[in-house]
């Protein structure tokens, strides 16, 4: 056993698994899931850092680090990262939120010493340097091109968030950043944000697949364990958005129908009103026979696309809905049905036989999302890190069991309030 | 060729895949009929076909059959290629002999109402409009148009707004029949039940469908024109541009097909292939750079997709022809050779991690008849492969020359004057994207 970690418990992971949680000297959580279904193996680098932890006018760095960490360490020359990965049959990659920056390798088993020695080097050892910002910088600028600049939901989701939060939430900015500030980005805000961030004691290293522990553990301690906990800034929490009234924006684009995007305040994710609130948005959206869907799409024929999102985040978030009108139908008559179906959830209790039937599809969702060793390993992560429950997904899944007629009836009236929405509307521009 | 598990009565083909690790099974119907079969004009019919299926058997309305498939903590979608229909779903355990009856219902069935179809129809036609929004989609569909010309594969399975506005119900319920028969049906299952369970349910579910001939509509071999073409699809106000460049491919079942993926995989298949280190690695120019290698009954596409902004447009697709010109005539290196092997012989493993993918193969190869050991043999047929077998096969298989070059951007003249006078180019057309 190594002598470096501290044994934190287990924590059962639906039927027949556990996570063992391990913490190194340091402060580098570790959580290992066992699973000899197939010889693979996932391993998922956590930190607790995302946009939210951004200032004005730098946003956009968390995400631009998730870039720059595939780039050269002093150990590492440019391109091996990939190189080595790559030679042992492995798939890397990351992403970036609001909450959070993981780093992914999925790996034959045999290969796990590899991410363990790569993930540690890069940790520490980055070069973070003028050369590899520069070509970082034109790669990012081209991802907000494609996400955004180019892409109409793209565009109106930023004004969503914007006009939801106002502009000094930290929710407010996009994950990608403003292009403004994306070329504004020195070599010293880079090396100020990996030093502050990327540290032992701000990260999760979740390994899931074919392992021996005690190896396993002895490996991590070798790799991690000379690695200094830096001083974390405080994390306060984003003040709550006052909003008392609705919000509008419109926005003209070369497109060939109306769009809507409106979005309502949305509990934090770990808060039992969320796991409410995600039975709501599958009433409305989830399914051919949801109610939103069946009414747009269907019997009415407004909309052709509709699409819902609501929170995950560690704080407050957003209940999102897209709706894609059908050429020539003005958006204002697919909000008047929405209305009318948001009242109908606030005023009449939903009949039992219809909330079963959310219930069974969120079940086959929960016991599909953990199907492989990396869909294990993100919601192991996830859950860690923004609720502090690697088995978060069952705990939730438990929680929409137990939503009732009238817990619908009462968050729809607590999240649907019009003072409390902002809408962005989308308008064709004649090309 | 893959053997089955089990044979229906009437002798469709059910393969297996078990594992009791999670309960739930994802349940497959291949029709191994696809949209080659719209006839000329009334491209999408048998998409329309597919999306009409899914709104119910008959006797049940629309409403009541998503009902029934929500109630059952059921997922259920079909989808349409050029060479085949797939009625795929997923299903917690404790509900999939309720699911299969609906399935088959569905399948064998369908209330193919009129009501239905004449909402499907302005439905379709409206998602259709909708793809406008979609930069990279029309490009490919722009591309796929260009390469192969007259063509079926040419064809868009989702038809126009002028090809599906001629669909007539009839011709739905014809497609069905023609569609749905016996002999063109492969069963496969996966997941949380026994085989003495899914032969249980499955003949239950599946018996007196309509007989058939095993015979299959052959497309004929597809020819590109010569000479390098590009068509410039002209959208406004974009800052940033989708590039597809491609030539022919190969037809499944190549005895080649091995080395020409290790070729791909080498050249821009992997996020250390060469084309994603020279364009977005060195130069930043594109978020994605990729190459992928098509095959299908019929040479399908080879191509390489790119998405540079717009000031680098010129440049990029300059840069690409060069490295495809340089990948044919000097070949990968021994290295490059070495790294795509070994890549895709560790990699392996992740196509086997669940009984879903464990699947795939079994139904890929009874559906193209590929022998038993295709997939099986598939590391030790890469690891046979040297540098030769694997430059000789791609120079073998794609065109130097004759290449379709699909862009879409904002087509200033200055645009149409640099890519007119790319490399090669013999011709540029220019289409409206709301033309396409």
């Amino acid at each position: 056993m190594s002598k470096g970690f501290k044994s934190e418990g287990v924590v059962p992971f639906g039927a027949t698994l556990e996570v063992e949680r391990w913490r190194l000297h340091n402060e580098l959580a570790v959580l290992l899931l066992r699973d000899e279904s197939a010889p693979v193996i996932s391993y998922h680098t956590w930190f607790r850092v995302g946009s939210r932890y951004e200032e004005e006018g730098k946003t956009g760095l968390a995400h631009f680090f998730e870039h720059m960490m595939f780039n050269e360490t002093e150990n590492l020359p440019w391109g091996e990262f990939d190189r080595k990965m790559e030679a042992a049959g492995g798939d890397t990659n990351a992403a970036t939120w609001i909450d959070w920056t993981y780093y992914y390798e999925s790996l034959p088993s045999e290969e796990l010493p590899l991410a363990i020695e790569l993930e540690a080097d890069r940790m520490s050892n980055l070069l973070v340097r003028k050369k590899q910002v520069e070509s970082e910088r034109e790669v990012v600028a081209n991802e907000r091109r494609m996400a955004v600049e180019d892409d109409v939901r793209g565009k109106a989701d930023e004004l969503l968030h914007s006009l939801a939060y106002g502009e000094r939430h930290p929710h407010s900015w996009p994950t990608l950043g403003w292009m403004k500030d994306i070329q504004g980005y020195r070599v010293a805000d880079c090396r100020s944000f990996y030093k502050t961030w990327y540290a032992p004691n701000n990260a999760t290293v979740v390994i899931v697949g074919d392992l021996d522990r005690d190896e396993t553990l002895a490996r991590l301690e070798k790799a991690y364990g000379h690695l200094r906990a830096s001083k974390l800034p405080a994390r306060p929490t984003p003040k709550r958005s006052r909003q008392r009234k609705e919000r509008r924006a419109t926005l003209r684009w070369p497109t060939p129908s109306e769009k809507l995007l409106v979005g309502w305040h949305s509990p934090a994710q770990a808060e039992r009103d969320q796991a409410v609130a995600e039975i709501v948005h599958d009433l409305l959206l989830g399914g051919r026979s949801a109610r939103l869907r069946r009414r747009l799409v269907d019997e009415l024929e407004l909309a052709t696309r509709l699409r819902g999102h609501v929170g995950g985040l560690q704080h407050a978030g957003l209940f999102d809905l897209w709706v894609g009108m059908r050429e020539g139908v003005a958006a204002d008559r697919a909000l008047a049905v929405i209305e009318e179906e948001l009242a109908r959830l606030r005023d009449e209790p939903v009949p039992l036989a219809e909330l079963e039937k959310v219930k069974a599809r969120s079940e086959l969702f929960t016991i599909s999302s953990v199907e492989t060793m990396g869909e294990k390993a993100y919601q192991i992560g996830y859950g860690e890190t923004v609720l502090g429950d690697p088995a978060h997904v069952f705990a939730r899944l438990d929680e929409l069991r137990a939503v009732s007629p009238a817990d619908v009836q009462r968050v729809a009236a607590k999240i649907f309030r019009p003072a409390r929405r902002s809408i962005v509307h989308v308008v064709p521009e004649a090309a | 060729m893959s053997q089955p598990a089990f044979r229906t009565p009437q002798g469709v083909p059910v393969f297996m895949e078990v594992s009791h690790t999670l309960p739930v099974v994802d349940v497959d119907v291949i029709v191994m009929r696809g949209s080659l079969l719209d006839p000329r004009g009334k491209e999408g019919l048998t998409r329309l076909t597919a999306r009409l299926m899914r709104r119910g058997p008959k006797g049940t309305s629309r409403e009541v059959f998503d009902e029934r498939l929500d109630a059952l903590g059921a997922t259920l979608t079909i989808s349409v290629g050029h060479e085949s229909m797939r009625i795929q779903g997923s299903v917690i355990r404790r509900n999939l002999e309720p699911f299969l009856r609906q399935i088959a219902a569905v399948a064998k069935r369908p209330g193919l109402r009129q009501k239905d179809f004449v909402r499907l129809k302005r439905t379709a036609e409206a998602e259709l409009i909708q793809l406008r929004d979609h930069d990279g989609a029309l490009a490919a569909r722009a591309f796929r148009k260009t390469l192969f010309g007259r063509h079926a594969y040419a064809r868009p399975v989702s038809g126009t707004l002028a090809s599906v506005g001629k669909v007539e119900l009839a011709d739905v319920r014809a497609q069905h029949e023609r569609l749905m028969r016996a002999p063109h049906l492969l069963i496969g299952m996966a997941g949380d039940v026994t085989p003495e369970d899914a032969e249980r349910y499955v003949n239950a579910s599946f018996s007196d469908l309509l007989g058939g001939s095993t015979r299959r509509p052959q497309a004929r071999e597809p020819r590109m024109k010569s000479g390098r073409h590009v068509v410039l699809v002209d959208k406004p106000k974009r800052t940033q541009s989708q590039v597809y460049i491609g030539t022919l491919g190969l037809v499944v079942g190549d005895p080649e097909r091995h080395a020409m993926i290790v070729g791909n995989t080498a050249f821009g298949g992997t996020f250390t292939a060469r084309l994603m280190k020279e364009v977005r690695s060195k130069r930043g120019w594109s978020y994605g750079a990729y190459s992928k290698l098509g095959a299908d009954r019929q040479r399908e596409a080879w191509s390489m997709w790119t998405h540079p902004g717009a000031d680098q447009l010129v440049d990029c697709v300059r840069l690409q022809l060069s490295l495809y010109e340089k990948w044919l005539d000097k070949g990968l290196t021994g290295a490059e050779v070495k790294r795509a092997k070994r890549y895709l012989i560790k990699s392996h493993p992740f196509d086997l991690e669940t009984a879903g993918k464990r699947l795939e193969p079994k139904l890929h190869g009874y559906k193209h008849g590929l022998p038993d050991d295709w997939f099986d043999d598939y590391p030790q047929r890469v690891r046979a492969l040297g540098r030769a077998d694997v430059n000789d096969a791609v120079r073998g298989h794609l065109s130097r020359d004759d290449l379709s070059i699909a862009v879409l951007a904002t087509a200033t003249p200055e645009l149409q004057d640099a890519l007119r006078s790319s490399a090669g180019v013999r011709s540029l057309t220019v289409i409206p994207f709301d033309l396409l």
